[in-house]
């Protein structure tokens, strides 16, 4: 307080009898500095309403200018190209915002629309030269400037130097890394995983859910071998890998993912299981039934989930006498899958259950 | 002319579509969401009908049903953003015409309307 | 030596007024770090229409738990909304917590429920289960209704836990208004993280006076009632600068029974909710981060910044009453229960900062405060008082009250800006300079008396009369 103190206040205390106390002199002063921040606050909010309100309009209208014109450039045969959208450029192209708003305009036609008009949507946003705004905002050192460039970049399919994006896969900002990663998967034309050689850190599945968007929506090389990365040293990569396997029927990979049934990390061991299920690889039943008891509760629900998918009851059985006492939510799968592989005793498996219950309990 | 009930919540693609099958010769109508089209299909008769999946208050599966009952002879283009098997094989067993997938091609979209009402 | 009164005065004078600055100093800090908080959610989140692209993808399946006590006014439409929810894959779970009213016998008829042979086991002991009922028809094939013996709503969320077949939870409150992609970004802190995330929560906002239609917020409306409208700004301190401020330091203590999601193994690991307290909420999560502390299990505990999940708040002076009753009861016995942490490096920063910022400020403040106004009555009666001092000092503390609202009020015009009408801004204002003077004071004796309730041992929840919120607030 007495550095607030120390600033001079006398004008305000001059209106009040001269031998107040200290304590009653810096109440005054505390007053008066909090109202003039609350006015000040109030003034800030009312001149944002009619900022936020004035940016809005423009952009709307600005939206609405370009819903126009690029519906006409799109589909319009009579709509003469050349000398509208030079006039486009020339009038409504200038300020920063508008700018930024044609980008996002483009790329969000872009997002809904495929083949021929996905094409001269790309070639629209180089004639109008959106393509060195973003490269200027790429060099910005604001990571949310470098991650939107990257994104508008790679969208819109626009080649930069690789090797000023490479650092940018490690970059402490998570959309900057993301928006990298996606950016060398939408333009390789083989190899789009290469990238995952250089991460630093683990993937999340929220990446790993983006990368498997922009493989299949918007790599259009030849698939990668994923059993190339069923070794890194990064265990969220050998996990995605593994799905990667599945998603996309590598059956030929089958005999690279059975050695991992013994890797170390849990998840690993119950994504193989999941990816040989989808592979529809009956074999593997055997193994995961041996198995069985040294594993983790989490690996034991996902092999009884792998025989519910491939096993018979036959299988189902085999485990019965393998699942502890305590170990009841792996009863309640057991019971439940019984239940499906013998749907007409549905029943008496229930009452088998409960008796089971009433026996530990 | 024929009337194409378009069903989508996306302005955007509302747009693009609606100027795309006006240009091919086709009177347009929106439903910005289910409930309204639901209301469109009582007051009107329509040639063909175009619904995304994913709509508010009334999903696409319960609309399509409902047509597939009442107004079985009004052919259903699906416009999804969904590429899961499991989601197409149910529109398709529902008795939808045809399932396009979001990002689509207006003019691949085009020719199957075409198809569809000829 | 002898201490006159006067030196107690003195003394005690001195005391109020480094509590009062420190508490200016703790509201500082969370608004600059709240700030920081909304700016770079701001900036991180205009990319690729995720939602679309979440709707398509395998995100892991969530089992949504609703508790419900004597809701059948409302439940079918409540429960037909939360069935229309935009997210992959999910099954409803209503715990009908043994209602008087007919809310089952509504659902069944409604939704075409049988008994079902269910498998299930205690991993939480709970009151018993009568019965498990599922739709015959296959349109409400993710619907599960347990009916249960009545025991509080601690103990339904528990039955639910134990009955659910996903491994994430998510807790709701039956009659709150979720937005359409609320669930995909709650999900979203699971999926985007390093550490093993525990749980996340969201922002609620007041529903009260919003038009709202099949279960949707069509417009955002400012209530007509002052007590509601206060709540507001209350809400607004709450999530936008206390929850943003404490999620940016990783000291989130509370995520809001009436939305969030939870990690069902750890959930359970830590022994469910806890039927003892009125304030489970708070009290599970305090326990789920004690536990993977004291486990020494990296974690984290998400927050989303997005008004998430629409509430109705009290119109009522009564029921505001109970309601903060029962709120301070639930953070003294959260607290209580987890005094060890208080102040314990251990915990890190649960340890050193959120629990004793809870102790101090959440807790403590409407004590001192009520002793401060004895206090203050005991000088009167001595005839000690200084008016200057007194009167000065009452205006330091409402200007600051004003100044805190305000400054709560230009985050939501910087951040969210859900009242978009010119009017509802200037009102709100108002609002906040009525606050400290008209409806401070109430909440603070309701809070006194929470801790006087407390104290001699009552146990009530308070219930809550709702006015049908889907009902009323129709254009």
């Amino acid at each position: 307080m007495a550095v607030i103190y120390s600033i001079d206040f006398d004008w305000l205390l001059g209106f009040f009898p001269d031998d107040l106390p200290f304590v009653i002199e810096a109440n005054i002063v505390m007053t008066f500095i909090f109202f003039v921040f609350a006015v000040f606050f109030v003034g800030f909010i009312i001149l944002l309403r009619i900022f936020k309100n004035f940016r809005n309009k423009k952009k709307e209208e600005q939206r609405l200018l370009l819903e126009d014109i690029l519906n006409a450039y799109l589909f319009d045969e009579e709509f003469d190209k050349e000398r509208e959208l030079q006039k486009f450029k020339d009038e409504h192209l200038n300020k920063p915002l508008e700018i930024k708003i044609a980008i996002k305009e483009i790329l969000l036609f872009h997002s809904n629309i495929k083949g021929e008009s996905a094409t001269q949507l790309r070639e629209l946003f180089l004639q109008w030269e959106l393509d060195e705004f973003c490269k200027k905002q790429l060099a910005n050192s604001a990571w949310y400037s470098k991650s939107r460039a990257l994104f508008s970049l790679s969208e819109m399919l626009i080649k930069v130097e690789l090797e000023n994006i490479k650092p940018l896969l490690n970059h402490k900002q998570d959309e900057v890394r993301q928006q990298a990663q996606l950016y060398f998967i939408k333009l390789a034309e083989d190899n789009p995983l290469e990238f995952l050689d250089h991460i630093d850190k683990p993937l999340t599945l929220w990446e790993e859910i983006f990368i498997e968007d922009a493989l299949k929506n918007e790599y259009h090389g030849p698939m990668p071998d994923y059993s190339n990365w069923l070794h890194s040293v990064q265990n969220s990569v050998v996990d995605f890998a593994i799905r990667m396997i599945a998603k996309f029927n590598q059956f030929e990979n089958i005999s690279e993912l059975l050695p991992l049934l013994e890797h170390s990390c849990e998840q690993v061991r119950r994504e193989t299981i999941r990816s040989l299920c989808a592979l529809e690889h009956y074999e593997v039943i055997d193994t995961l039934i041996s198995q069985f008891e040294e594993e983790t509760n989490l690996v034991k629900k996902t092999i009884l989930d792998a025989i519910e998918h491939l096993g018979s009851y036959n299988d189902l059985m085999m485990l019965k006498d393998k699942i502890q006492d305590n170990e009841w939510d792996l009863k309640i799968k057991y019971y439940g899958i019984a239940q499906y592989f013998l749907p007409e005793k549905k029943q008496s498996i229930y009452i088998q259950y409960e008796k089971e219950k009433a026996l530990l309990l | 002319m024929k009337k194409i009930l378009v069903i989508e919540d996306n302005p955007m693609v509302i747009k693009s579509l609606q100027f795309k099958l006006t240009k091919d010769g086709y009177d347009v109508i929106i439903a910005p969401d289910g409930r309204e089209a639901l209301k469109l299909l009582k007051d009107a008769t329509y040639d063909l009908i175009l619904t995304d999946l994913n709509l508010p208050f009334v999903t696409g599966n319960e609309l399509i049903a409902y047509v597939k009952e009442n107004l079985p002879a009004i052919p259903i283009i699906v416009l999804s953003t969904s590429t899961q098997e499991n989601i197409i094989m149910d529109a398709f067993n529902m008795g939808v015409e045809d399932f396009i997938t979001k990002p689509f091609s207006p003019n691949e979209l085009s020719l199957r309307v075409k198809r569809l009402l000829s | 030596m002898s201490i006159t009164f006067d030196d107690i005065a003195d003394i005690a004078s001195w005391l109020f007024l480094v509590y009062g600055i420190l508490i200016c100093l703790g509201y500082l800090f969370s608004a600059i770090f709240s700030i920081f908080e909304i700016r770079d959610y701001k900036r991180s989140n205009n990319y690729k229409d995720e939602i679309a692209l979440l709707q398509a993808s395998e995100l892991p399946p969530v089992s949504i738990l609703a508790p419900a006590y004597n809701e059948g006014l409302n439940i079918v439409e409540n429960v037909r909304s939360l069935l229309t929810i935009n997210y992959p894959s999910f099954e409803i779970v209503i715990i009908n917590d043994g209602s008087k009213d007919d809310s089952l016998e509504r659902l069944i008829e409604e939704y075409d429920l049988e008994k079902q042979d269910y498998l299930f086991h205690y991993f939480i002991k709970t009151q018993t289960i009568r019965g498990v009922y599922k739709s015959k028809n296959t349109a409400f094939k993710n619907l599960l209704v347990i009916d249960k013996e009545n025991g509080g709503k601690a103990d339904a969320l528990n039955t639910g836990i134990n009955v659910c077949t996903h491994d994430i939870i998510c807790c709701i409150d039956v009659d709150c208004i979720l937005e359409y992609d609320a669930m995909l970004k709650l999900i979203k802190p699971f999926l985007n993280n390093r550490k093993k995330v525990i749980a996340s929560g969201g922002v609620i906002r007041v529903a009260n006076n919003c038009v709202i239609e099949d279960g949707r917020i069509l417009e955002v409306r400012l209530p007509d009632k002052f007590v509601a409208r206060v709540q507001v700004i209350e809400y607004f301190r709450a999530f936008l600068m206390g929850r943003m401020a404490w999620s940016r330091v990783d000291g989130l203590l509370l995520i809001s029974g009436a939305f969030g999601m939870f990690d069902k193994q750890i959930a359970i690991e830590a022994g469910g909710y806890n039927h003892n307290t009125v304030g489970e909420d708070m009290e599970l999560l305090v326990r789920m981060r004690r536990m993977m502390r004291e486990k020494k299990i990296p974690y984290k505990v998400g927050f989303v910044p997005d008004p998430l999940c629409w509430t109705e708040v009290p119109q009522s002076w009564e029921i505001l009453k109970r309601q903060r009753n029962r709120w301070t009861r639930g953070t003294a016995e959260t607290l209580l229960l987890h005094k060890k942490m208080i102040f314990n490096p251990k915990y890190g920063v649960l340890g050193m900062l959120s629990t004793p910022f809870w102790l101090f400020f959440e807790w403590m403040a409407p004590l001192i405060e009520f002793s401060g106004s004895l206090f203050f009555i005991c000088l009167l009666w001595f005839g000690l008082i200084s008016w200057e001092f007194f009167l000065t000092f009452l205006f330091v503390v409402y200007s600051f009250a004003v100044l805190f609202s305000i400054t709560a009020l230009f985050f939501e015009e910087y951040s969210f800006q859900q009242y978009k009408k010119p009017k509802y801004i200037f009102t709100l204002i108002g609002t906040a300079f009525l606050e400290p003077i008209v409806y401070h004071p109430f909440v603070m004796w309701s809070a006194v008396r929470g801790n006087w309730d407390l104290i001699i041992g009552k146990k009530s929840w308070g219930e809550m009369t709702r006015t049908g919120l889907s009902k009323s607030a129709k254009k």
